[in-house]
């Protein structure tokens, strides 16, 4: 037995200083000022910031709505391929998730602008141009493109795992295209949907930077507030801590929430 | 028939939207000038001043080393751990669970913060500068949950009777692990193994928290020029990692492809 | 079990290397330096240009090993308070030098150890602006003004007058028939001081009533803003996309470089200098070197090549007769006298009020 608890210490040690102590540590900092001294004053302070959150929210459920509305009919056409074609599709899928974020984002910029490429496209079509870059819109579109491919894998994966015989037996009996979706497919996929709506919703909430590649800096989201309370010009760790707090347990509520709908598949990892 | 054309339509219409950026990135890597608007002629210029860079290749050297590092540590320690959590009671296996999902669930920012403010604190008392060990430490952790999880189900496969019959059998219990339940769990740690490199290789958040001054990996140079304006020096070297990366994706499949056949013959 | 032995092993000697980058370089004799400066702030050897940086390490034997940059002031500030970064040489504006003076984090320099000193221009010098009083923290590299670029065709377009008519000072940044087409600084000292400078107080006020008027000013702009930018500014005003901007003298040189359309016009309000001057951290362990790249950047020929390279106005004396002429007859790079009249620069306010401007400038932007 012995031998065994050394094969889990390094990871305990792991686990336990670096994820359960930096946990604390955040804590502790949103309780505490400069002088070490407990206060409310952070927690109250944010108050200030409510806003900024909102639209974190928003932006996160706007790209969230996008992405599923997206990969859901995406996700049941690949099914349709053949095998060699879906592997091929899922590759292509996945391969802008291995490449650097921060450069795709940053090419957006091009595409987006005001005599970007989109712009001169409409503009030699002779069609009125549009203005794309540095708005609300231009920030969820960043989050839809960086997090589309999460929300695709799941709901594909669960769709292609469908038996096709209950396809089958729902045609010979009877049901039209439309209610073999409804009635068996639909079902079906709800849990890779709920899992790609955590796994878009949750980072989108708390990303940074896309909003100021695309934003131009009046459209910050948490994630930037935070960072600048750390590295910027608002030096305040304290302020930062509690809103990393707020921000952890927001995450927390989305992921109860997801997990009520979900609970099959932890119950399937564990045993 | 008509359906299959919707369907490609609809494909291509969202691999489009998925491949423009990296296009543009990709075409700008061939630009005669510096501009990231501008296309005025091709050139492949940039892919020899990107070795002549002291600044780009270090980094990347820096990012190539850590991610090496992070995901081989990771990877021991996430697989030794989760043999063991296997064999865990289940409500210790679900604290375990519980937690090993916070780094993986938490926001890089927040994550990057904490691990900072703790090293930080850490380095006051110790002495010393953030730097490569650092964000080794936070790589590891950041990177080790994704190889539990990854390798766990492989795990739980495993029959625990084999192991038994084999030390039965008079085997010692290393050459038991190596001989029966390192073969079984190999396809989930190597693919542990993978994620883990690509999860270091592309952080930016967490690095850029707790890298500190002595230590810049490419991602967070990225950030830094991203400020004023990326050299097509940088796009040029996107282009080429773009390459390896397709090159070992594909390569990964062929391999899963083929053990899956080599299990079906069996 | 051997395997992985094994592979242990070789990360630990990959690890030892990667600790002691000496092991793998000995062409550097004298040690390292470790540099914090603003992006694109010396020559790079693109374009042409000398490579400062490696001139520098050949002639000295100093490796310069780490060189990170930042992009305000708060920012360096931000990474140096933490005190777990080490840098040996960080370039701060003026205020900011003051401030690391007053918090006791940049030490003095030995000026005497400096032979190229006697170049630098005595009105660039803390002891004559106020922000050094003694001349002993800090020693200037480059100076400039804030002044307003504008896209002539653009401006014309959208307010069908002529453009030196409509643009000549401040007040353009809040003209509406720019709207969603004017750019602004992203921090808050630089907007701050534009909105005072518009309202006729000084950049410097501590009177909280002043502070929020000029807040309830940059409020009323915000829906005329297309962008809080910073160094992309650049790319945007060469790329046409924006209408006017504020910006850095030497920026300015830059743009206009890039675009013919863009033009320059020194706000008749009045306007803000800035010094950039180089320091050395407390816990600077390579001091001697800092010492010698000090010297370095203040020798007049790679002044003059750093000059004509980042177009920022050099404080070096005999840097500015080898210029390039564009650069050494601008107005906009060495304005005349009754210019720098009019231009005011920043000091280190209080805490209490730096942190107010702060948080009112973070909602204002939200």
């Amino acid at each position: 037995m012995n031998r065994f608890s050394l094969k889990f210490l390094p990871y305990g040690l792991f686990m336990i200083l670096f994820t359960l102590i930096p946990f604390l540590m955040i804590i502790w900092f949103s309780f505490t000022n400069e002088s070490c001294g407990l206060t409310f004053e952070n927690i109250l302070k944010i108050g200030n910031y409510w806003g900024v959150i909102a639209r974190s929210l928003a932006f996160a459920l706007a790209a969230t709505i996008i992405c599923l509305v997206i990969s859901y009919p995406f996700a049941c056409f690949i099914t349709k391929f053949s095998k060699l074609t879906q592997k091929l599709l899922i590759i292509l899928i996945m391969l802008p998730m291995w490449t650097n974020l921060l450069l795709r984002t940053y090419a957006w910029m091009t595409i987006l602008e005001k005599n970007g490429l989109i712009n001169n496209f409409l503009k030699t079509l002779g069609l009125p141009q549009l203005r794309m870059i540095n708005t609300p819109g231009a920030v969820i579109l960043g989050m839809v493109y960086d997090f589309l491919p999460f929300m695709i894998i799941p709901i594909y994966t669960t769709i292609s795992k469908i038996d096709k015989n209950l396809i089958e037996a729902g045609n010979d009996l009877g049901a039209n295209s439309l209610q073999t979706f409804r009635r068996i497919i639909l079902p079906l996929s709800v849990p890779g949907i709920v899992s790609g709506v955590s796994m878009v919703f949750v980072p989108a909430t708390s990303t940074f930077i896309i909003s100021q590649m695309l934003g131009g800096g009046s459209n910050a989201l948490v994630g930037d507030l935070i960072e600048s309370q750390f590295m910027g010009s608002t030096y305040n760790p304290w302020l930062g801590s509690a809103l990393s707090f707020v921000l952890m347990i927001i995450i927390a509520l989305i992921m109860a929430i997801t997990r009520k709908f979900d609970k099959t598949e932890t119950e399937a990892l564990l045993n | 028939m008509k359906n299959k054309c919707l369907f490609r339509i609809c494909v291509t219409m969202v691999l489009i939207f998925l491949y423009l950026p990296i296009f543009v990135v990709i075409i700008f890597a061939f630009n005669k000038i510096k501009s990231r608007t501008l296309f005025t002629g091709f050139t492949l210029n940039w892919f020899i001043e990107l070795f002549k860079d002291k600044v780009i290749v270090s980094s990347l050297f820096n990012s190539f080393i850590l991610a090496t590092l992070a995901s081989i540590i990771a990877t021991v320690i996430g697989t030794l751990a989760a043999l063991q959590i296997v064999k865990m009671k289940r409500k210790s296996q679900s604290v375990v669970m519980n937690l090993n999902y916070i780094p993986i669930v938490n926001s890089d920012v927040v994550m990057g913060i904490s691990l900072m403010l703790l090293m930080i604190f850490i380095l006051n008392v110790v002495g010393g500068s953030l730097g490569f060990l650092t964000v080794l430490i936070t790589h590891i952790t950041i990177c080790m949950p994704y190889v539990v999880l990854t390798v766990l189900p492989k795990v739980r496969q495993v029959d625990p009777n084999m192991l038994d019959a084999a030390l039965d059998l008079g085997c010692t219990p290393s050459k038991a692990f190596i001989k029966i339940i390192f073969p079984q769990i190999t396809s989930g740690v190597i693919s542990a193994l993978v994620m883990a490199f690509s999860i270091s290789f592309d952080d930016f958040a967490v690095s850029y928290f707790t890298a500190g001054s002595s230590f810049q990996t490419l991602p967070v140079l990225i950030y830094s020029m991203a400020r004023k304006r990326i050299t097509p020096k940088i796009n040029a070297l996107f282009a080429i990692l773009l390459v390896l990366i397709l090159i070992m994706l594909i390569f990964m499949n062929f391999l899963d492809i083929r053990s899956k056949k080599i299990k079906i013959k069996k | 079990m051997k395997k992985l032995t094994q592979v242990l092993k070789i990360s630990f000697i990959l690890f030892i290397c990667l600790i002691q980058p000496g092991c793998l370089e000995k062409e550097y004799p004298n040690g390292e330096l470790k540099i914090f400066c603003w992006g694109e702030y010396l020559s790079d050897g693109t374009a042409n240009s000398l490579n400062v940086i490696e001139a520098f390490e050949k002639e000295t034997g100093v490796k310069v090993s780490v060189f990170s940059t930042f992009d305000s002031n708060e920012q360096m500030y931000a990474k140096l308070k933490y005190g777990s970064v080490e840098y040996d040489l960080i370039f701060p504006s003026e205020y900011m030098i003051s401030r690391l003076i007053d918090e006791n984090m940049i030490q003095k320099i030995n000026i005497k150890s400096l032979k190229n000193y006697s170049g630098v221009m005595q009105s660039c010098k803390g002891s004559v602006l106020g922000y050094d009083p003694t001349d002993e923290y800090s020693v200037p590299y480059t100076w400039g003004t804030v002044g307003l670029v504008y896209n002539v065709p653009l401006v014309e377009e959208l307010t069908g007058q002529k453009a030196s008519e409509v643009v000549k000072g401040w007040s353009a940044l809040w003209d509406k028939r720019l709207e969603k087409e004017i750019f602004m600084f992203i921090n808050s000292r630089d907007s701050f001081a534009i909105a005072e400078k518009l309202l006729n107080f000084s950049l410097n006020t501590t009177n909280l009533d002043e502070i929020n008027q000029a807040a309830a000013l940059l409020k009323a702009q915000k829906p005329l803003v297309q962008a809080y930018i910073m160094d992309q500014i650049f790319d945007k005003m060469a790329n046409n996309e924006g209408a006017i901007t504020p910006a850095y003298a030497g920026d300015i040189l830059t743009m206009m470089r890039e675009n013919e359309n863009l033009a320059y016009c020194f706000p008749e309000e009045g306007s803000n200098m800035f010094v950039d001057g180089m320091c050395i951290p407390k816990n600077a362990q390579n001091v001697e070197n800092a010492h010698k790249f000090i010297d370095f950047l203040c020798r007049e020929d790679i002044a003059t090549e750093n000059a004509n390279f980042i177009s920022y106005s050099t404080a070096i004396s005999g840097a500015w007769e080898n210029l390039c002429e564009e650069i050494k007859y601008s107005e906009i790079a060495y304005p005349p006298e009754n210019i720098k009249q009019k231009c005011e620069i920043h000091k280190y306010l209080p805490k209490q009020i730096n942190t107010h401007i702060e948080e009112i400038w973070t909602q204002i932007k939200n």
